[in-house]
């Protein structure tokens, strides 16, 4: 054993001295082709650039970029590639190959372009290739580089829907396939059954870039994908080492009858040949051979679905399995027109996914709304969890209400029979008012019309008159405006009050007149015959001095009654006026005290010598 | 003491006059009350039916209380929804549409009218309503025609009392003159906004299809073309009405008539 390691490590000695003298001395040689030139629509073009170094090993080379192509398009940015080493004649020739595959966009002639590659410090570039693009069943028949026997799709009938690779080692369907595995053939509907997907491949087949080139379909299942740890078994099939990688698990139950078909998981892969042949190869641990796109896929599932024993209770809606059921009501008291949540679980094993929630019936007086549905479900081993439906229920009423018992049914995979659970009946207190209401949450039934209203709410009279009807919103309007105009004139007399003495005097003499007259009346109840007189006299000369515009100041009463005479009063009015002062200036002056009925008839006649004058401006005013 | 007697006698004319207007306010209301206690039984006693899913009953005893003059949005409400569990889609689109006129963002009434519309035999889309139509909408139920005219009249006090405080403080005041030409224009916006919305509420009329089929014609006659059939339950704006004939338009804006009878006002 150390003996041959050791002759390894000289060899390789040897080589590396060899291949350093003759790197300057190598030819590089860029070339690119494709699997063929006329290519159907539904074809794939397979284009392909060879690197070789006809004497040496080659430098570093930098991946090139997939050519420009006009009317195709690149599956994968991503170049396959090969490499290849033979040693003949004491010389190694080393090829290096970049493979992309296009998808045709149109019939016609196509033209992929320059691909440049890289390698250490010299640039080369391809010449550019054009193509034909026929028509689906157009292609002629011609020679093809692609074996018979090239993996693709091996329930596919159609040999137009492979991929065409390059003329390289076989890949068959014994080198890499894909197995269903089942965990039973023959169930009852709504059972859980697994199905577990694996990978073989034969000793020498590389793979890379797999993923599912299709969707995985099983109809007449619900399917709930379990978790699948990609860890890579080593079995044995006919005498045969193989590796067996677990690519997909999957819970699934049928929701009907009959013979169902599950679909075949389809991957597309690059697989790539190790080869051995060459004692070269053998030598450096194999050859890895170009690699080639294919498609693999499994062989589809037929499951046998029974149907359900008879005798089935009311009520039960397909569930199957192991199965449990609980329900809580979260309060016992709630005010009207808040929510009370009752929660309904199902746990357990089986079709924990398409349960239905249990029906139960509520009182007319309380609103009950499409409960919130969540699972947890636990997919390690087989399908294991809880549904949880919360329903919210809310009374519009006050008292006691009471939710009957209510049931669920399933059937026992493992009894062989129906079974039934039962819950409730809860019973809760609603409080307070249906002013109360809550206002805020506006959850009504789905597909339903929410409940009616238990109070009538305010009433309202006969439709109201619309505005524009109504004649006193203009008062409104108008008030102000007087009230403006009020101003206005207020404010003129203001002016003019200030400015104009005689306007003043004119404006204040009545009032003025009164102020004495007020006096004048509570010293006659007070029997005070001097001041009494004192204020008579006051009111009437002073009104007379004002309508006169005379200042009180220095006011003869001569004066006075010839200015009365000179303005027009009559006769009369100037005789009173004069007996009313005279009569005053007698009490005021003289020790004679004057009786209560005197001193009313004096008041009496200043109110009328006063109201006489006044009446007199009245008509004088109107005759100007 | 004219004066005086003047006063007294206009002080007893205003106590005769507070005085009827006290007599009013207490007076006049008394029929409304008693309609109340009339109608409220009867809306209790169709609740009842409702609830004993006797919607027959119900849908009796709340006609009654809209004939006694019960006017109400749950009132409405609840014969709209006894008519709908009887199946009369019609009717009861019809009331939904009576009650969201008092209660127009009721979110239990627009969620009920909707369920309603469902089962419309041919559904007419209807036009997209603009953003600004809306607001207006909005504006017209939240602060109505009476509220856009108080704030107008708070905007016109407002102006007359500046123009108040500029013939009584003469001069130029530069915060008088931009107060005057801010609420000016919102005085004129307020109070055009208060009228129109009034004139509105007089103006737009809605009726709802309440018989299961009805043909739209072109013109107000039995043997004019028709322009197409419209289901019960279809909402439709009137425009104009003539003799048994009501001009409509629906709500994808076509416009046609349609006998009166075929359709129930909101």
């Amino acid at each position: 054993m150390l003996r041959i390691k050791t002759l390894r490590i000289g060899f390789l000695a040897i080589l590396s001295v060899m291949l350093g003298s003759v790197v300057f001395g190598q030819r590089i040689s860029v070339t690119a082709s494709v699997s063929d030139h006329t290519v159907a629509m539904n074809e794939s073009v397979v284009y392909t650039v060879e690197i070789r170094s006809a004497n040496g090993t080659l430098p570093n080379i930098y991946p090139p970029q997939a050519p420009d192509a006009q009317g195709l398009e690149i599956l994968h940015d991503n170049a396959s590639t090969g490499k290849k080493s033979v040693f003949a004649n004491g010389q190694v020739t080393q090829t290096y190959t970049y493979t992309w595959f296009y998808r045709p966009l149109r019939e016609g002639e196509v033209t992929i372009g320059r691909t440049t590659v890289v390698i250490g410090r010299e640039t080369l570039t391809t010449s550019p290739i054009s193509l034909r693009i026929v028509g689906q069943g157009k292609k002629p028949n011609a020679p093809s580089f692609r074996s018979k026997s090239l993996f693709d799709d091996p329930f596919s009938n159609d040999p137009q829907n492979s991929v065409q690779a390059p003329p390289t080692p076989d890949v068959s369907k014994q080198d890499v396939f894909i197995r269903a595995i089942p965990s039973s053939t023959q169930i009852v509907q709504g059972e859980q059954m697994f199905i577990a997907y694996y990978l073989f491949a034969r000793r020498g087949v590389e793979i890379r870039n797999s993923r599912l080139s299709d969707s995985w379909d099983a109809e007449g299942f619900w399917r709930e994908e379990l978790n699948a740890e990609a860890n890579t078994e080593l079995e044995t099939i006919g005498g045969e080492p193989y590796r067996k990688i677990l690519i997909k698990r999957v819970a699934v139950f049928p929701t009907r009858t009959g013979k169902l078909i599950v679909d075949p998981l389809k991957v597309q892969a690059d697989v790539s040949m190790i080869r051995m042949d060459d004692p070269f190869d053998a030598f450096l641990g194999g050859n890895v051979g170009p690699a080639q796109n294919i498609s693999i896929a499994s062989e589809p599932l037929t499951i046998e679905v029974r149907a359900l024993p008879n005798g089935a209770p009311a009520g039960f809606s397909g569930a199957v399995g192991r199965l449990n059921m609980t329900a809580t009501l979260d309060k016992e008291k709630v005010e009207v027109g808040s929510p009370i949540i009752l929660t309904i679980m199902i746990g357990g094993s089986g079709n924990i996914a398409t349960l239905a929630a249990p029906q139960f019936n509520v009182p007319e007086v309380v609103e009950k709304y499409d409960p919130e549905v969540s699972n947890v479900i636990d997919r390690s081993v087989q399908v294991y969890g809880n549904k949880t439906f919360r329903f919210t229920l809310i009374p519009r009423e006050n008292g006691q209400h009471t939710i009957p018992a209510f049931s669920f049914s399933y059937f026992d995979l493992a009894a062989n029979a129906y079974k039934t659970i039962s819950a409730g009946p809860f019973t809760f207190r609603a409080t307070g008012t249906a002013q109360n209401l809550a206002t805020g949450k506006n959850v009504f039934p789905v597909n339903d019309i929410a409940t009616i209203l238990p109070t009538s709410g305010h009433w309202i009279r006969e439709e109201a008159i619309p505005l524009h009807r109504h004649w006193w919103p203009f008062l409104v309007f108008l008030i102000p405006i007087l009230g403006l105009a009020g101003l206005v004139y207020y404010r003129q007399l203001q002016d003019r009050m200030q400015t104009d003495v005689a306007f003043a005097r004119t404006r204040t003499a009545q009032s003025e007149a009164q102020k004495h007259l007020h006096l004048a009346e509570k010293l006659l109840r007070e029997d005070q015959p001097k001041a009494f007189y004192d204020e008579v006299a006051r009111a009437v000369t002073g009104f007379l001095g004002d309508r006169l515009n005379i200042s009180e100041k220095g006011m003869l009463r001569q004066d006075l009654l010839a200015k009365m005479v000179e303005v027009g009063m009559n006769e009369q009015l100037c005789t009173d006026f004069g007996n009313l002062l005279e009569s005053s200036d007698e009490v005021r002056f003289a020790p004679v005290r004057p009786t209560q009925e005197m001193m009313q008839v004096s008041y009496n006649d200043a109110t009328s010598i006063i109201q006489r004058i006044e009446m007199f401006y009245k008509q004088e005013r109107k005759k100007k | 003491m004219m004066l005086l007697s003047l006063l007294h006698a206009r002080s007893k004319t205003l106590r005769f006059r507070f005085a009827i207007l006290f007599f009013s306010f207490m007076v006049l209301p008394l029929p409304f009350l008693q309609a109340q206690d009339e109608v409220r039984p009867l809306f209790e006693a169709g609740n009842r039916a409702y609830r004993a899913s006797n919607y027959e009953t119900a849908i009796q005893q709340y006609e009654q209380a809209i004939e006694k003059g019960g006017i109400s949005h749950p009132l409405f409400y609840n014969l709209a929804s006894a008519y709908y569990r009887k199946g009369h889609v019609g009717k009861a689109i019809l009331y939904y549409e009576k009650a969201l006129k008092w209660s127009p963002y009721d979110a239990r009434t627009q969620h009920s009218l909707r369920i309603a519309q469902k089962k419309i035999q041919f559904p007419i889309p209807q036009l997209p309503v603009s953003p600004f139509a809306s607001a207006w909408q909005y504006i017209r139920f939240f602060v109505g025609s009476w509220g856009l005219l108080w704030l107008g009249v708070i905007m016109y006090v407002a102006v007359i009392v500046l123009i108040g405080h500029w013939i009584w403080f003469k001069g130029q005041m530069v915060w008088r003159r931009r107060a005057l030409m801010v609420l000016m224009p919102l005085m004129v916006i307020f109070l055009g906004a208060a009228y129109w919305a009034s004139f509105q509420s007089e103006v737009e009329k809605k009726a709802v299809v309440i018989e299961k089929q009805v043909e739209l014609r072109q013109r107000p006659a039995k043997d004019a073309p028709t322009a197409r059939t419209v289901s019960e339950g279809i909402t439709l704006e009137v425009l104009s009405g003539r003799e048994h004939w009501y001009e409509v338009r629906l709500p994808n804006g076509e416009i046609g008539w349609l006998l009166q009878r075929a359709v129930g006002n909101v």
